[in-house]
């Protein structure tokens, strides 16, 4: 089922079945918008991406959204991390080319966010943000992707906390 | 960005003539709304130096125009600290001209409506929600307020990290 607007009624409209099934389309959207998720869980995983750039690959985080309309996704990550002093900054690749944090191929330098666990600590990073900055998305299957870059080695706390990644059909 | 108005729906009764407005004004419009839920956001694209007064970011406004309902602010950036010592950062927000915190008295709490220490030399990520009750339908303005307790340390990265502020009406009542 779609989302759509119901049209403009007039005083000589003929309200037929195409207009209460548009409205209850709609309704169903509202309640339940398309989502996917990727949750990688039961062992820690180590990452040292050495400043650059690379997707996070253990489970892949690669969502695909089948949207049934033009829309802005939401995106949430959640898990919890450990380092030795060094930075984990994190982004999301749309399609192979947008960085949200940006709008374009390349990524800001810290991309979307950037924390730093102090040594023997670990560190709750959360984010839901919805890119109302960038441009409508059409309707159709999206991927989304993410993406870290580490100053060093960075621990992903999968053997006693959840990591999530999901994306939501949006606004 | 801003949608249409949501429209309270009236109880309707026994022999009520349901015209061409009302349906679209209760269904055509209110499903618009609920798709797009009124938000609005600002992005932030500069570094900004919190100071240790608590200061309205005119960078920061943007306006958002409410039927009666609440305001559900979102906020999404980062914080530098480049100093060698630990500092404080707060926000608030100047809603209509006035320091607003979560406390919806509109007089700020010592420490705002959001609190954390950074570590010397380290960045943080600050994302947090506020809610603020109902306020008169119209045109409201708002603006992130942002305080360190030391100066020349802790600065919102805007150039190099997110940095969206993010209002949509919520809770609306018949």
């Amino acid at each position: 089922m779609t989302f759509s607007v119901p049209e403009t009624i007039y005083k000589t409209t003929i309200l037929n079945s195409a207009f209460f099934n548009k409205i209850l389309s709609s309704l169903w959207w509202l309640r339940k918008r398309p989502e996917d998720y990727a949750s990688g869980g039961g062992t820690n995983v180590a990452k040292n991406t050495s400043l650059a750039w690379e997707a996070y690959d253990n489970p892949t985080f690669e969502l695909a959204l089948n949207m049934s309309n033009s829309s802005r996704p939401t995106v949430k990550f959640f898990a919890n991390i450990s380092s030795a002093d060094m930075y984990v900054a994190f982004d999301v690749l749309i399609d192979g080319l947008y960085f949200m944090s940006s709008n374009t191929s390349t990524p800001d330098a810290d991309g979307l966010f950037k924390v730093e666990p102090i040594s023997s600590r670990t560190l709750g990073v959360y984010f839901e943000i919805t890119p109302l900055w960038l441009s409508v998305f059409p309707a159709g299957v999206h991927t989304f992707e993410l993406y870290i870059k580490t100053e060093g080695s960075v621990t992903f706390n999968g053997a006693t906390n959840p990591i999530v990644f999901s994306v939501r059909e949006g606004l | 960005m801003a949608g249409v108005i949501y429209n309270n729906i009236p109880e309707f009764k026994p022999l009520d003539i349901i015209t061409a407005d009302i349906l679209n004004d209760y269904f055509r419009n209110n499903i618009d709304f609920l798709r797009d839920e009124n938000y609005t956001y600002i992005v932030l694209t500069e570094d900004i130096l919190a100071t240790t007064s608590l200061v309205a970011l005119s960078e920061s406004e943007f306006t958002i125009e409410t039927s009666g309902g609440g305001i559900e602010i979102e906020v999404n950036v980062n914080v530098n600290n480049s100093s060698a010592s630990s500092r404080i950062i707060t926000f608030d927000f100047l809603l209509d001209g006035t320091l607003y915190v979560s406390s919806g008295t509109g007089t700020p709490l010592d420490n705002g409506v959001y609190y954390s220490g950074v570590l010397a030399n380290f960045p943080i990520m600050a994302c947090f929600k506020v809610y603020i009750p109902p306020l008169d339908p119209g045109v409201h303005t708002l603006r992130l307020a942002m305080k360190a307790n030391a100066a020349s340390a802790l600065t919102l990265t805007g150039s190099t990290t997110l940095a969206t502020i993010t209002a949509r009406e919520v809770g609306i009542n018949p």
